[in-house]
C-alpha cells in the first residue's frame, strides 16, 4: 500500500486535471439537477414523473460522459502518450482515474438523489416510494462502477458501450422486477418507507456488488506494469 | 460621517433597512383585510392602509434583498476566491439555516399552542389549524423553511452562480450592457413574466423544503442584476439621471397592481388578461422601485456611523428570530378592542426591543453574534 500512494502529490495533481476536464459538465449537471429537483418539488404526478425520468436520465449521462472523457477518450485522443511522459507509474494513474472518477460521479450523484428524497419527504408524493428510489439509485451507481472499471482495465471505447448498454438495458428490467415483487410494489403508497427485509437484502446486495467491482478493479490495477 | 474605504456602506445599510422592513412587513400583515384568509396572527381590527403599505413592501423589499446579495456575491468570491466564498456562505448561510430553522420551528408551535389556548377570536388560518392539531395531524403538514426561505433559495443561487461562472461567457454581460438602459429594464420585466405567471400575486413565499422554480427564475434576475452591478461598476450609474422616472414608473406599476388585486387574497385570482396586466405590473414596480431604492440609497445612505453600523450589524438577528415574538405579541393583543394602528406600533416595537435585547443578552458576546453580526464587534 505504502508503494500504492508512493506519488500521492503526482496522483492529486491528476485528479484536479480531471476535475478542471470536467468542470463544465460537472456546472452543466448541477444546473440540471437544480432544474430536475424544482419540476419534481412541483408535486404534480405529471412533473414528478418528468423529474424522475429526467433524473435517471441525468445520473446516466454523467456516468457515461465521465467514463467516454476520462478514461477511454484519453486513449484515443492521444493523451495518455501524454501521460507516459510524465513523473507517474501506471499504477500511479489508474489510482488517479479511479479516484477522479469516482468523486466526480459520486458527488453529483449523491447530490441528485439526496434532492430527490428531500423532495419526496417534503412533498405530497407517498413516502413509501423511498425503498423503491435507492434501490434504483444504488442500481444506477453500481452500473456506472461496472462500466467505469471496464473502462479502467481495458481502455477500449467497444467493451465500455457495450457494458454500457448492457447495464441500461438491464435497469428497465430490474425496475420492472422490482416493481412486480410484493414486498415493494404493496408498499409504494405508504405514508412512511417501508424497509423490509427484501428491499434491505437488495440494498445490502447492491453495495456489497459495488463494494467488490471496486475492490476488483484496485487489485486488478495494481498488478499493472505498463500504461497499455 | 464618511464612506469607509473599500466598503459599499449604501448597500450594507440598505440591506438592514430592507431585512428591519421585514418585521415591519410580517407585523402588518395582522391587520391588513386582505392577508385575513392566510394570516395565522390575523386580528380582528383591520385597515386598508397597512394593505397598501404591506404590499408595497414586499413589491421591493426581497427583489431587493437578492440584488445585494447578487452584489456581496461576486465581491466576495472575487476577494476572497471560490473556496473561500463557499467557506463564507457555509457558515453565514447553511448554517444559520440549520441552526435557526428547528429552533424557530419549535418556539412557533409553542408560540401557537399559546395562541390557540389564550385567543377567542382566532383567524382563520388558526380555526383550520385547530381541529388538525387536536386530531394529532401537524406531522402530516409538509415542512416549512418559514421565513428563512430566501437564505435556503440563496444557497441554490450561489450553486447556479458556480454554474452560470463556469458556463457562461462574461461577454454575455457585456452584450446584456450595450443595449439601450430602458430597453434592458424592459427585457428584465419581460424575463419575468414567466415566472409570476405560475403562482399567485403578490408572490407567496416559497417556503417548503424545495427550490421553487418560479422563485429562482424571478429572484435569480435580482440577483444577476446585483452580480453584474459589482462586476460592471457604471451598470447602476447609467439609471441614475432616470432615479425620479424610476420612482415615479414604480408608484404607478404598484397603483394599478393594487386597484387589480381581488379583496380577499385567497378568492380568485385575476385571470386571462388582467392577470397579465397584474403581473406586468409587479415585475415592473419590482424592478423600478428596487432600482430606485439602490439610486436614493447611494446619494443619501452611502455613509456610515455608529447608529447605521449597530443596525447594520443586528439587522440580521432581528430578521431571523423575530417570527415566533411577533406573534405571540399579536397573539397577546388579538382580544384587545385596540385600534389597529395602537396595536401595530405595540407589536413593532414590542418585537423589536425584544429582539434586540436577546442579541445583547445571548448572542453579541459569543461566536454567534461574530458570525452572524460582525458590524458591532467593531462598536
Amino acid at each position: 500500500m505504502t508503494h500504492t500512494f508512493s506519488n500521492s502529490q503526482m496522483i492529486k495533481l491528476l485528479i484536479l486535471k480531471d476535475w478542471q476536464l470536467m468542470k463544465k459538465s460537472l456546472a452543466a449537471y448541477l444546473a440540471g439537477g437544480v432544474l430536475i429537483i424544482g419540476l419534481m418539488g412541483m408535486a404534480t404526478p405529471l412533473l414528478f414523473n418528468t423529474g424522475a425520468i429526467l433524473m435517471i436520465t441525468l445520473m446516466i449521462v454523467i456516468g457515461v460522459r465521465s467514463a467516454i472523457e476520462l478514461v477511454v477518450n484519453e486513449k484515443k485522443d492521444q493523451t495518455l502518450t501524454f501521460m507516459m511522459s510524465l513523473p507517474v507509474t501506471a499504477q500511479d494513474y489508474a489510482w488517479a482515474k479511479l479516484g477522479a472518477n469516482l468523486v466526480l460521479y459520486l458527488v453529483p450523484w449523491l447530490l441528485l438523489v439526496a434532492g430527490m428524497l428531500l423532495v419526496i419527504v417534503s412533498s405530497p408524493v407517498y413516502n413509501g416510494v423511498i425503498p423503491l428510489v435507492v434501490l434504483v439509485s444504488v442500481f444506477i451507481l453500481l452500473s456506472y462502477c461496472s462500466y467505469l472499471a471496464t473502462a479502467l482495465l481495458t481502455y477500449s471505447e467497444g467493451y465500455t458501450t457495450a457494458v454500457m448498454i448492457v447495464t441500461n438495458l438491464l435497469l428497465n428490467g430490474f425496475i420492472i422486477w422490482l416493481l412486480r415483487m410484493p414486498a415493494i410494489h404493496l408498499t409504494l403508497e405508504a405514508p412512511t418507507a417501508s424497509w423490509n427485509n427484501t428491499s434491505l437484502l437488495l440494498l445490502a446486495a447492491g453495495v456489497g456488488l459495488i463494494v467488490l467491482v471496486l475492490l476488483a478493479t484496485a487489485v486488478l490495477q495494481r498488478r499493472k506494469t505498463s500504461f497499455l | 460621517m464618511q464612506q469607509s474605504p473599500g466598503r459599499f456602506d449604501y448597500l450594507d445599510n440598505l440591506r438592514a433597512f430592507a431585512m428591519l422592513a421585514g418585521v415591519l412587513f410580517h407585523a402588518a400583515l395582522a391587520y391588513s383585510p386582505m392577508a385575513q384568509g392566510f394570516w395565522l396572527s390575523a386580528d380582528p381590527q383591520q385597515h386598508a392602509l397597512f394593505d397598501v403599505f404591506a404590499w408595497a413592501s414586499h413589491l421591493f423589499r426581497m427583489p431587493l434583498f437578492f440584488c445585494i446579495a447578487g452584489f456581496f456575491t461576486a465581491l466576495l468570491w472575487q476577494k476572497a476566491g471560490g473556496v473561500a466564498f463557499a467557506k463564507n456562505r457555509l457558515l453565514r448561510v447553511a448554517l444559520s439555516l440549520q441552526l435557526f430553522l428547528p429552533l424557530l420551528t419549535l418556539a412557533m408551535h409553542g408560540v401557537l399552542q399559546f395562541g390557540l389556548a389564550y385567543v377567542s377570536q382566532p383567524s382563520a388560518l388558526m380555526q383550520l389549524i385547530k381541529p388538525m392539531l387536536s386530531a394529532g395531524l401537524p406531522a402530516e403538514l409538509p415542512f416549512s423553511t418559514m421565513h428563512l426561505w430566501f437564505l435556503y433559495h440563496l444557497l441554490f443561487l450561489y450553486v447556479l452562480t458556480y454554474c452560470a461562472r463556469t458556463l457562461l461567457s462574461d461577454a454575455l454581460q457585456d452584450r446584456l450592457l450595450a443595449l439601450p438602459p430602458r430597453l434592458l429594464l424592459l427585457l428584465l420585466v419581460l424575463c419575468m413574466l414567466p415566472p409570476l405567471s405560475l403562482v399567485p400575486a403578490p408572490v407567496p413565499a416559497p417556503e417548503w423544503i424545495f427550490p421553487a422554480l418560479w422563485a429562482l427564475w424571478f429572484y435569480g434576475l435580482f440577483f444577476a442584476c446585483g452580480y453584474v452591478m459589482f462586476r460592471h461598476g457604471d451598470a447602476l450609474a447609467r439609471y441614475s439621471a432616470d432615479r425620479r422616472v424610476l420612482l415615479g414608473l414604480g408608484t404607478l406599476s404598484y397603483a394599478v397592481f393594487y386597484q387589480l388585486l381581488p379583496a380577499d387574497l385567497r378568492a380568485q385570482q385575476p385571470q386571462g388578461w388582467t392577470k397579465l396586466v397584474v403581473i406586468f405590473c409587479e415585475a415592473s414596480g419590482a424592478l423600478c422601485w428596487t432600482l430606485a431604492a439602490l439610486l436614493y440609497a447611494k446619494r443619501y445612505l452611502n455613509r456610515s456611523n455608529p447608529l447605521l453600523r449597530y443596525l447594520s450589524g443586528v439587522s440580521y438577528w432581528v430578521y431571523l428570530v423575530h417570527i415566533p415574538l411577533l406573534f405571540l405579541v399579536q397573539f397577546g393583543m388579538t382580544d384587545l378592542p385596540w385600534p389597529a394602528g395602537v396595536k401595530y406600533l405595540v407589536a413593532v416595537l414590542v418585537t423589536l426591543s425584544g429582539c434586540l435585547l436577546s442579541f445583547h443578552l445571548l448572542v453579541k458576546s459569543t461566536p454567534l453574534g461574530k458570525m452572524l453580526a460582525p458590524a458591532t464587534a467593531r462598536l
